[in-house]
């Protein structure tokens, strides 16, 4: 398991700012691990900016063979619509504009199509300060 | 002309500053007089949205006032309005008004604070930050600029009690996001973190702007359809419409995608933050609201009886780790 923590290893907490994650996305790389856990804890996301972060690590797991995952670990209390739409308005990968906010029911079916294809599957955890897990989404098979 | 007098007393603290009767003076000519000598103590949340009447009253409608303050009596209040950057900000206004105001009493103190190390052990109230919309040219560099002073400010506080710092962020870059994209005014934001005992803190704050509102920006922006009914759309009705996830009256926006007021609601319900919108002549409380429907509304807004601007004021309380 790779473990990519932003705040600690990039000093960086604003995520939500295209220039700010500039560096994040130019040094990523998950090396030769085909799980990822991607931790913005204490970050600050917003779009368009933090889905170039998702798209650069999902690019690159989906890259190679078998079975892959990515955990994503946040402490925001939202629904769970808010918090994709956070996280994926903008991608590139999942080819979502940056329009509009889309529908629960939508973002999934988007996800979990596109994360099918390349044997993704991805779960997004929200975690308290104390480190706990409070609530997990799975996406994927 | 006489002045009209405004005497603030006894303290600037919650809202109070929303209800001071300012009709009188409204639609008369004369200058303005306000009178701090009694006032006992002083918020800068409280502050912040009282500056912002005072602005909207005096540049807005365009008058030639006089603004003065009680100068023979330098209490320990007027040297925290003067902290809180009160003058400091009245000062860049003057630019475009006749505002009178005494310059060298203000930053004789404003020197006398800063030499002196003056802190507010109790309460620690913030200056107020003047959010100068209009001299963005791109407007993410004014959201990025908010998030990161508050996130200096608040820091401290986070190391100490439990609260959820990425989360109170997002919501007021939230709020600030739709003041930048509804308004070419500017924004005023104004905090305190008030020491309860050594256990407790509570984190106040008002963010408002100069701008109409949220109640008649929805009214100037509502389809076509609707403009029919336009006469039936009360607060109520506009603000169902504004807390609806997926509307906006602003489409075309790079940073607006229509979920910032769902996102406030839902924000700040999820972290124990009491937030109230003041608007038009209603206080809303917004974090009382279970459901969007009429009715529910209804409950949580009521009426103030006068136009008080527009701002959010909010309270979060934390315990000590």
């Amino acid at each position: 398991m790779k473990h990519i923590a932003i705040k600690e290893q990039y000093k960086i907490n604003d995520l939500g700012d295209l220039s700010e994650i500039k560096e994040i996305i130019q040094n990523i790389d998950i090396e030769s691990n085909t799980n990822v856990e991607l931790n913005f804890r204490h970050c600050f996301i917003d779009y368009p900016a933090t889905s170039q972060i998702i798209d650069k690590v999902l690019s690159q797991l989906s890259n190679k063979s078998g079975a892959k995952e990515l955990i994503i670990q946040h402490d925001y209390y939202l629904p769970e619509a808010t918090i994709l739409n956070l996280l994926l308005l903008g991608s590139k990968y999942f080819n979502i504009q940056a329009e509009k906010e889309i529908e629960l029911d939508s973002l999934t079916k988007i996800i979990n199509e596109k994360i099918s294809i390349d044997n993704i599957v991805i779960e997004i955890n929200v975690v308290n300060r104390a480190g706990e897990l409070i609530q997990t989404y799975k996406y994927g098979k | 002309m006489k002045s009209s007098q405004i005497k603030i007393w006894p303290e600037i603290q919650g809202y109070l500053p929303t209800i001071v009767p300012w009709q009188s003076i409204e639609n008369n000519e004369s200058d303005l007089f306000i009178d701090f000598s009694n006032c006992k103590s002083v918020y800068s949340s409280s502050l912040a949205p009282l500056l912002l009447r005072i602005i909207k009253l005096i540049v807005q409608k365009k008058k030639n006032r006089k603004w003065e303050t009680h100068n023979d009596i330098i209490s320990e209040t007027l040297l925290k309005i003067i902290y809180l950057n009160f003058f400091n900000i009245l000062e860049y206004y003057e630019l475009n008004t006749s505002i009178f105001w005494n310059k060298d009493f203000a930053k004789y103190h404003n020197q006398k604070i800063i030499e002196q190390n003056i802190t507010y052990i109790e309460v620690h109230s913030i200056p107020i930050y003047h959010i100068n919309i209009e001299n963005y040219t791109d407007r993410r560099d004014i959201l990025k600029t908010f998030r990161k002073e508050i996130n200096t400010i608040l820091i401290p506080y986070f190391e100490d009690y439990d609260f959820n710092l990425t989360q109170l962020i997002l919501i007021l870059n939230e709020i600030l996001k739709n003041t930048a994209d509804h308004t070419s005014t500017n924004a005023f934001f104004g905090m305190d973190v008030i020491f309860f005992s050594n256990q407790t803190i509570e984190i106040n704050f008002a963010i408002g702007d100069l701008g109409v509102g949220i109640n008649m920006n929805v009214k100037n922006h509502l389809p076509e359809e609707q403009l029919k009914r336009y006469e039936f759309w009360d607060l109520t009705q506009t603000y169902r419409f504004a807390l609806s996830r997926g509307n906006t009256t602003k489409p075309d926006s790079i940073n607006n995608k229509g979920m910032g007021m769902s996102l406030i609601l839902d924000g700040a319900k999820e972290i124990g933050l009491e937030l109230s919108v003041f608007d038009a002549e209603s206080r809303g409380l917004l974090t009382e609201i279970e459901s969007l429907t009429h009715s529910e509304l209804r409950k949580n807004f009521y009426n103030i009886g006068r136009n008080i601007g527009f701002y959010y004021h909010g309270k979060l309380k934390a315990k000590k780790i």
